[in-house]
């Protein structure tokens, strides 16, 4: 099963060991399951399924939010976050959506979302991005990536 | 996930042969030449009759029957009606020498898959349950259910139980769904 | 010109027979004639009552003519889904297929099959990214557009895409981004749309070459959260029929430039919404095009209940939005049993019809002529019942479709 590890550089060891990772959680005695709510009851239900309980995603798929408050740095990389898919197209309205980012950006990239230069999304900024639907989010992606390492090729 | 095609001979049987007990007592007592031969019917029915696998539980069941599924204080994992499966759309894997929560033997676990709610009738609860697959062999083939609260088509991704959510595991090739609880879902 | 070789091959056999022996003995008749060996037969011309089965266990999808019940021929797929298209202008068979270099695991090969459709024989295949959506009973995962030279194929991985090939040179023209809408129908010789997460269409036409030229997002169509379509859409001419999970039908005109749609109307009336009449089964749409009639797979019972077999076929005219005929559905595990049991026909048919629990049908198809058959397939059953689909008149069964049968196909005109 030899698989380029690409992406997330996951190998099939590693998805063994995540594997009995979650088997080990889901196995592991009688503790009792615990309530989940509000943003994170949002995320697991809507997000996770594809993004996993660590936000690592899935090898060359779903690239990891590890970090990816990097995007908030420029004005289409704010669209971006809200423009993608998933975001755009969970069953929430954009006040819910809005708090479910600003709980993914605090519980995935903590550093960004404390600094003194933080801003939350708001409801209103989640409608004006959600209108605009992205056509292709893996090249926007890597747009914004280039952006954000200072090449010029990025920009528009 | 995914496959409900296969036929559920064991289910029909099941139903068939519950069904045919009831209908045979009340309608057809009289006529006992039918009564035997629905008898030796079913009989037979249960043997060789089958060609294929012996798909167990319910395919596409109208309704769960009540108290949806719930035998002792947990239920029974291996029975589609049990609570959990509430959605699911594939061969259980405790009939495939997993368990409701965990992968058969040498198979791998999709990470990636598709999560939703089901209510435990016990405790009234609503549960978020992950419908993570099991890949890498073939179809497992023993007790396929299918179940649909909240299901929606493929173009919802995440809230659709037809899609085979081994798309991103080292092999796509499906064998059978687990059920695995994540949490209590509370109104915050 | 293709079946020669097996001609020559007939023709060498016979000559190197023996002559028949004389001296026949006149109590006894004449030996049977000697048979020729490695005879291969082609397939039967297309014809409208063929019905295609496929099958996900048998990772094959067969043949059957529905006038005398016979298996025709079949394909050999790999794993996954299993819906071949139909070129009858080209005499070709398209299916996407996917491999593993073993078996279950190992290297994962996607290719595009083009079959022979008078030989059912792979002539060429094409590699496509290994990324095609396996998503069970969906009809809208491939789609040959109206020319039938380019051929889209949706892709999950999770990210959706669709992949373009071009069967008339047989090469792989590219992959096309397709952010958060999946499925492909085709719109015309080089459009084909994709419904999208939030309840819109995407429409993406096509340039000579196969390669993207222009798109359109439309404003969404149906009420996604509340009442979503399914995705089994039928296409008469230029319209694409959706019906949502409360029996709305939302249709789609793709002539245009930008798709239109029309005001939509219910399959139901209050009594039947009063008696929990909804849609049901997993391929729960029909559509004869020259006469417009639209037949719709139902069945009595609650929410998220879209995907249990129905128990009657209703028979909608697409002029008036009126319902004109139900189809009540003969009981296909009774036909199953009696047909194990070696008595196919009479008294325990009829009994066992009767004693048996019902399966229902759980996906329907029409055939395109003039004298129309209407396919029920019961999945559990393995069976599909033959109506006729002007009168409603039962025919016949197909027996024995497969192990775990699911798509069905009336191709051919
Ligand atoms: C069906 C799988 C799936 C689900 C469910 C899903 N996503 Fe994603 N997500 C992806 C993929 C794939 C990408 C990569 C971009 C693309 O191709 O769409 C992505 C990218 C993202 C990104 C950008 C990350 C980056 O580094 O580029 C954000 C933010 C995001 N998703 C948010 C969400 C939120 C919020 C939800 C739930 C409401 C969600 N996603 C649900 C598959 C999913």
């Amino acid at each position: 099963m030899a698989r380029r590890a690409g992406g997330g550089g996951r190998t099939p060891a590693a998805w063994a060991v995540a594997a009995a990772l979650l088997l080990a959680a889901a196995a592991a005695g009688p503790a009792a399951a615990e309530a989940i709510s509000g943003p994170r009851l949002d995320y697991v239900l809507h997000c996770m399924g594809c993004h996993l309980e660590d936000g690592g995603g899935a090898p060359e798929s779903v690239p990891t939010l590890e970090g990816f408050g990097r995007f908030l740095q420029i004005p289409d990389g704010r669209a971006y976050l809200v423009r993608v898919p998933g975001s755009a197209h969970a069953p929430l309205d954009d006040a819910a959506l809005a708090a479910l980012l600003n709980w993914m950006l605090v519980r995935f990239d903590p550093t960004r979302a404390r600094a003194p230069e933080f801003r939350p999304y708001e409801a209103a900024e989640v409608t004006r991005y959600r209108a605009v639907p992205l056509a292709d989010a893996d090249a926007e992606r890597r747009r914004l990536l280039r952006v954000l390492d200072g090449d010029p090729s990025g920009d528009r | 996930m995914s496959r409900s095609e296969t036929p559920s001979w064991e289910r029909h049987l099941d139903r068939w042969a519950e069904a045919a007990a009831r209908q045979l007592a009340r309608g057809l007592s009289r006529r006992s030449l039918l009564g035997r031969l629905g008898a030796t019917l079913a009989g037979a029915a249960a043997l060789p009759l089958l060609p294929v696998s012996r798909v167990s539980a319910a395919s596409s069941d109208p309704a769960p029957a009540a108290p949806e599924g719930l035998d002792g204080p947990e239920g029974d994992p291996s029975s589609c009606q049990y609570w959990r499966h509430c959605a699911i759309d594939g061969f259980l894997c405790s009939c495939c020498g997993g368990s409701h929560t965990a992968c058969p033997p040498g198979t791998v676990m999709s990470p990636v898959t598709w999560i939703g709610t089901c209510r435990n009738p016990a405790d009234g609860r609503q549960y978020v349950i992950s419908y993570n697959d099991c890949c890498g062999k073939h179809l497992c083939g023993r007790c396929l259910c299918n179940r649909n609260e909240g299901d929606r088509p493929a173009y919802l991704p995440p809230k659709s139980n037809d899609i085979n959510w081994c798309a991103s595991a080292p092999s796509t090739v499906y064998h059978c769904s687990t059920a695995i609880v994540l949490g209590v879902a509370t109104e915050s | 010109m293709r079946r020669m070789p097996a001609a020559i091959l007939v023709l060498s056999f016979a000559v190197l027979l023996p002559p028949p022996p004389s001296g026949a003995d006149p109590e006894r008749p004449e030996p049977l004639p000697a048979d020729a060996l490695g005879v291969i037969l082609p397939a039967p011309p297309p014809a409208p009552h063929q019905v295609w089965v496929a099958d996900f266990v048998l990772e094959r999808t067969a043949g059957f003519d529905a006038n005398d019940g016979r298996l025709l021929g079949m394909l050999s797929a790999g794993v996954g889904t299993i819906a071949p298209l139909f070129s009858q202008a080209r005499g070709e068979i398209y299916l996407p297929e996917t491999y593993y270099s073993r078996g279950s695991r190992g290297t994962r090969t996607d290719v595009v099959t083009i079959y022979d459709a008078a030989t059912l024989a792979p002539e060429a295949e094409v590699v496509v990214p290994p990324k095609r959506a396996d998503v069970v009973h969906a009809m809208a995962l491939s789609t040959l557009l109206d020319d039938g030279r380019f051929l889209a194929i949706a892709n999950f991985t999770p990210a959706t895409s669709v992949t373009i090939v071009d069967v008339e040179e047989r090469r792989l023209v590219g992959e096309i981004a397709t952010a958060g809408c999946h499925l492909v129908y085709a719109a015309g010789p080089r459009r084909f749309f994709m419904i999208c997460g939030d309840g819109s269409l995407l429409q993406v036409t096509l340039d000579e070459a196969g390669h993207e030229q222009a798109r359109i997002r439309t404003p969404p169509f149906f009420a996604i959260l509340e009442d979503p379509v399914t995705e089994k859409a039928v296409r008469r001419g230029d319209e694409w029929i959706f019906v949502s999970f409360d029996g709305l039908v939302h249709s789609v005109d793709v002539a245009g430039e930008t798709p239109r749609f029309a005001e939509p109307w219910s399959l139901l009336d209050e009594a039947d919404r009063g008696a929990s009449w909804r849609i049901g089964g997993v391929q729960h749409l029909a559509v004869h095009e020259a006469s417009g009639r639209l037949y719709s797979l139902m069945h009595r019972g609650g929410p998220d209940e879209h995907k249990v077999p129905g128990t009657e076929i209703w028979v909608y005219d697409l002029e008036t939005r009126r319902r004109v005929q139900t189809i009540g559905i003969r009981n296909l595990l009774g036909a199953f049993l009696a047909q194990q049991t070696g008595t196919p026909g009479g008294a325990l048919l009829w009994l066992l019809e009767r004693v048996v629990p019902n399966p229902g049908v759980d996906s329907i198809a029409v055939s395109q002529d003039a004298d129309p058959r209407l396919f029920g397939l019961s999945r559990s059953a393995g069976t599909v019942a033959v109506w006729d689909a002007r009168s409603g008149e039962f025919l016949r069964y197909l027996e024995n479709v497969g192990i775990a049968p699911g798509a069905l196909q009336a191709p051919w005109r």
